[in-house]
C-alpha cells in the first residue's frame, strides 16, 4: 500500500460494513481493503550497536490510535509476510525471509510468530499490547541461538514522520505557478500519535549479502491464500498458492514523489516535470527507484553510528534506510533540484527512537482524561 | 438533540428524546474521539478530516441517526478547504461516500470519478462510482466497475455489491451463493447476514430468513437493523406481538420515519386502525419533517406512504416523480409506475412498469405491481401471469411485509 493512500484507504478499510435501510436501495459496504497486509514502510539499515547485524522491518496496518491498540494488535494470522532480499546486483529478489503467526487466542496473550530463512526456522513470541495500560510493553526480543537473528513483532509508535497535508499545499502551490515554501512551515507530523503493527529482524550480514558483495536490496510483500476456505466445523482459512497482496521498498516513490501519478512508475516524469525537476534530479531519483527495482539499497560496508537506530551523516537514506532518515526531506531536495533544504519542518519522529534492537519507539498510550498532548492530541 | 428527521416535540411526546441524544453528541469508539481531537488540534489535517468522515458514516449506519451525516459532510468539506480537491483524491471519495449517502447519487458519482481519475489506485472511490451507478439505473456501467473491482480480488464487500447486481438482474439463488460466500468470513458483521436473511425472506423462505437473522443476533445483539428485520419478519409469521414489541424497541433507539410506518403496517394488518392511525400520523410527520430539511432520503418512502396507506395518490405521485429525479433505478420506475396506477392512469403506469421490469428483477412486491397494473390495463391475461410468477417467487408474499 502506498503510504500516501492511506488516510482514506485505511479508514475505509478499518470499519466494518453495515446497511442503512432509508430506502429501497442497498447501500453498500464501505470500500475494504486488507488492512492487515497493508504495508507503511519499509527500513534497512546497519545496528549502530553492531554493524554486522543487519536490521530489516516493515510495519502494517497504520493509523491504530491508543486507545484501540489491544483490539488491533494482532497479526493477521492468514497473512504471509515476506521480506524480499535481492545480493546478485539486478532488479530480482534472491533469498526470502517469511514471518507468519498462529492466530490470536486472546489479546492478553502473545501470538506465535514463525520466522524462516532458507532451512532455518524458528519461533517466536510476539509482544502483547494494551489499550489501557498507563505505561506500554517492553518490548519482547527473541534470539534464535542457532542463526543469531533476533526478532520482534508487536505494536510500536508509527515511525514515519511527515506533514501530508502541508506537502499537499505545497504542491498544489507549485502546480499552480506560484511556489509556496511557506506552507511547509507548520511542522506537523501527520502520523504523530499514532500506532502500527511492526516487524523487525536483526539478522547476520553474512547471511545476506550474495555475489553483489556488501550491497543487498530489500523490500517486503504480503501475501494471502488464494482460497479462501469455509466449513461447518472451523473458522475460515486461507489456503492454497499465496498470491501479493501489497508490496513495498522504496518510500520515495509512494509516498510523496508522485503523489498520484499513474501506475506505470515511468509516467512519473510527467509530475517531476511539472513540479520543475530537471533531468539530472529526475536520474537520480529514478535511480533510486527504479533501476534496481522498487527496493532499498544498502551497502553494508558504510558504517552506521548513533542514537535512535543511526544518525551519521552519509550512511542513511537513500542508502537503506533508518527510522530517524528524514526521507521526505531527501525526497523534497531532489524534487526541486537540490534548491529547497529546508524540508517539510518535520525533522524527527513525534518520539524518540530506541536505541537498541527493535529501535522503533514504544506505541502510544492512551492518556489519562483531560490531559491533552498538543502534537498528537493523543 | 435534534434529529435531521424527527421533530424534537415528536420525541418528547414518545418519550425517545433521552435514546436519541446519545448517538451525535457523544463519540462512541476512542479513534472518533481521537481524530476529533486531532482536527480540533489541527483543522489542516485532511488526513484526519478524510478518517473522520468515514467514521462518522459508519456511526451513522450503525445507529440509524442521520446527524452523523451531517458532521461527516463537514469533516469532507474540511479536508477539502485544507488541501485542494487535486491533490486531494482522498477527500474527494470521502465527499462522494458523504453524497452518495445523502442519496445524492449524481453529485456521488461525479466526485468518485474525480478522485479516481487523480489516484487509479483508489478502490473507493472507484467501488463508490459503481454504487452510485447502480442507483441511477445504469447497470451495464455498474457492473463493469464491480468487474474491475474483481480483477484486483474478490472480497466480502465486492460479492455483497455483486449480489445486489444479479439480485436486482432476476438472480436471487446467484445472489444468495454470493452473500452465503461471506459468512464467517473474519471480522464479519451481521449486516452480511441480515442481507442474506432478507433474500429468503423475500422469496418466501422464513425459516432460512429466521436463521439468518437470528445468527445476525449473535453477531449484534443490539443491532437496530437486525430487529427492524425480525420483526418483519415476526409479522410474517404471524407473531404480531413479537413483531410489535421489536418495532418499539427499534424505534425506541431510532426513532426514524420509516420505523413509525412500519409499525402503523403492523397495526393495520392486524386491524388495530387507531393505533395504526398514530404510527401513521408520527411517520408522515417525520417524513415531511426530513424533507424539509432537504432530505432526499425519503421520496421513495413517501411515494410508497401515500399510495399503500393514506390513500393520498396524488402526493404518491409527486413524491414517485421526484424520486426519479433522484435516480432511475427499478424501484423508483415501480414506485412511479404503481403511483400512476394509483391515479388511476394506467396506460402510463405500464409504460413505467415495463421500465421497472427491464432487468428482470425477480420480487415478488415488483410482480404484485406489474399484475396489478397490466390486469387494469386491459392486458388481463399478463396482468395474471405476473401475479402467478409472484406467487411462485413468494408464496407467502401475502403475509405481513414491509414496504422498504
Amino acid at each position: 500500500m502506498m503510504r500516501y493512500k492511506q488516510p482514506i484507504a485505511v479508514s475505509l478499510l478499518a470499519i466494518a460494513p453495515f446497511l442503512a435501510r432509508a430506502s429501497d436501495h442497498l447501500e453498500a459496504p464501505l470500500v475494504e481493503s486488507d488492512q492487515g497486509a497493508d504495508i507503511a514502510d519499509v527500513y534497512t539499515f546497519l545496528d549502530p550497536n553492531d554493524n554486522s547485524k543487519v536490521i530489516l522491518a516493515f510495519d502494517v496496518h497504520g493509523f491504530i490510535v491508543p486507545g484501540e491498540n489491544g483490539n488491533l494488535s494482532g497479526f493477521d494470522k492468514d497473512v504471509l509476510f515476506r521480506f524480499n532480499i535481492e545480493n546478485t546486483g539486478d532488479a530480482a529478489p534472491d533469498e526470502f525471509i517469511y514471518v507468519n503467526f498462529d492466530p490470536q487466542a486472546s489479546r492478553s496473550q502473545p501470538q506465535t510468530a514463525h520466522i524462516t530463512i532458507g532451512a532455518n526456522s524458528f519461533t517466536a513470541p510476539t509482544t502483547v499490547s494494551s489499550s489501557t495500560a498507563a505505561n506500554p510493553p517492553a518490548p519482547v526480543v527473541t534470539t534464535d541461538a542457532a542463526t543469531g537473528i533476533s526478532f520482534f513483532a508487536g505494536v510500536t509508535d508509527d515511525p514515519f514522520f511527515f506533514d501530508v497535508p502541508a506537502f499537499n499545499r505545497f504542491v498544489t502551490s507549485v502546480l499552480g505557478g506560484a511556489p509556496d515554501v511557506s506552507l511547509l512551515s507548520r511542522g506537523r507530523d501527520t502520523f504523530a500519535g499514532y500506532n502500527i503493527q511492526m516487524i523487525a529482524l536483526s539478522v547476520p550480514a553474512a547471511m545476506l549479502k550474495g555475489s553483489a558483495g556488501n550491497v543487498i536490496g530489500v523490500s517486503a510483500t504480503t501475501l494471502r491464500g488464494r482460497n479462501t476456505h469455509r466449513s461447518e466445523d472451523r473458522a475460515p482459512f486461507d489456503a492454497g498458492d499465496f498470491v501479493p497482496i501489497d508490496r513495498a521498498g522504496v518510500p520515495a516513490i509512494n509516498t510523496a514523489l508522485i503523489p498520484f501519478a499513474p501506475k506505470d512508475e515511468y509516467n512519473r516524469a510527467t509530475t517531476l516535470k511539472a513540479l520543475g525537476t530537471d533531468d539530472a534530479h529526475i536520474g537520480i531519483l529514478a535511480g533510486v527507484a527504479v533501476t534496481h527495482g522498487d527496493m532499498l539499497r544498502l551497502d553494508t560496508s558504510k558504517v552506521n553510528s548513533g542514537a535512535q537506530g543511526g544518525t551519521n551523516a552519509g550512511a542513511g537514506f537513500p542508502n537503506g534506510r533508518r527510522p530517524a532518515d528524514d526521507v521526505i526531506d531527501t525526497i523534497l531536495f531532489l524534487v526541486t533540484n537540490g534548491g529547497l533544504t529546508t524540508g517539510d519542518h518535520v525533522n524527527a519522529n513525534d518520539v524518540a527512537f530506541r536505541d537498541s534492537f527493535p529501535f522503533f519507539a514504544a506505541p502510544h498510550q492512551p492518556l489519562d482524561t483531560g490531559v491533552i498532548d498538543d502534537d498528537t492530541r493523543n | 438533540m435534534m434529529t435531521r428527521a424527527i421533530n424534537p416535540a415528536l420525541l418528547l411526546a414518545l418519550g425517545l428524546a433521552a435514546a436519541n441524544s446519545s448517538a451525535a453528541a457523544a463519540p462512541s469508539s476512542p479513534t472518533l474521539r481521537f481524530l476529533e481531537d486531532r482536527v480540533e488540534s489541527d483543522p489542516l489535517d485532511s488526513a484526519a478530516q478524510n478518517r473522520l468522515t468515514i467514521l462518522y458514516i459508519t456511526q451513522m449506519r450503525e445507529t440509524g441517526e442521520l446527524a452523523w451525516l451531517d458532521r461527516a459532510a463537514q469533516s469532507a468539506h474540511a479536508s477539502l478547504v485544507a488541501v485542494a480537491p487535486a491533490q486531494n483524491p482522498s477527500g474527494l471519495a470521502a465527499l462522494a461516500l458523504v453524497e452518495f449517502e445523502f442519496h445524492h447519487f449524481r453529485e456521488a458519482l461525479a466526485l468518485a470519478q474525480q478522485s479516481y481519475a487523480i489516484d487509479a489506485r483508489s478502490n473507493g472511490a472507484l467501488a463508490t462510482a459503481g454504487d452510485a451507478q447502480l442507483e441511477l439505473g445504469n447497470y451495464a456501467e455498474a457492473q463493469s466497475i464491480y468487474e474491475k473491482l474483481k480483477a484486483d480480488g474478490s472480497t466480502p464487500a465486492l460479492r455483497a455489491r455483486l449480489a445486489r447486481l444479479v439480485e436486482l438482474k432476476g438472480d436471487n439463488q446467484q445472489a444468495i451463493e454470493l452473500l452465503r460466500q461471506n459468512v464467517g468470513v473474519p471480522g464479519e458483521t451481521e449486516w452480511h447476514r441480515i442481507r442474506l436473511g432478507e433474500i429468503y425472506f423475500r422469496t418466501g423462505n422464513l425459516e432460512k430468513a429466521a436463521e439468518q437473522y437470528e445468527a445476525a443476533q449473535k453477531l449484534n445483539p443490539e443491532s437496530f437493523l437486525v430487529r427492524e428485520h425480525l420483526a418483519e419478519l415476526r409479522g410474517a409469521q404471524g407473531k404480531f406481538d413479537e413483531a410489535i414489541a421489536l418495532y418499539q424497541k427499534v424505534i425506541a433507539c431510532v426513532p426514524r420515519a420509516e420505523f413509525f410506518q412500519a409499525l402503523g403496517d403492523v397495526y393495520s394488518f392486524v386491524g388495530k386502525t387507531i393505533e395504526a392511525k398514530r404510527w401513521y400520523a408520527l411517520a408522515q410527520d417525520a417524513y415531511l419533517k426530513s424533507v424539509e430539511q432537504g432530505n432526499a432520503h425519503y421520496y421513495h418512502h413517501l411515494a410508497g406512504f401515500y399510495s399503500d396507506t393514506q390513500d393520498n395518490p396524488p402526493e404518491a405521485l409527486r413524491w414517485a416523480r421526484k424520486d426519479l429525479e433522484v435516480r432511475h433505478s427499478v424501484y423508483a420506475h415501480d414506485s412511479l409506475a404503481w403511483a400512476l396506477y394509483r391515479n388511476g392512469e394506467f396506460v402510463r403506469a405500464v409504460e413505467e412498469m415495463k421500465r421497472a421490469l427491464e432487468l428482470g428483477t425477480q420480487d415478488a412486491h415488483l410482480l404484485f405491481h406489474a399484475g396489478m397494473i397490466f390486469s387494469r390495463a386491459g392486458e388481463v391475461e399478463r396482468g395474471r401471469e405476473f401475479l402467478r410468477q409472484a406467487l411462485r417467487l413468494n408464496p407467502r408474499y401475502n403475509s405481513f411485509h414491509v414496504h422498504r
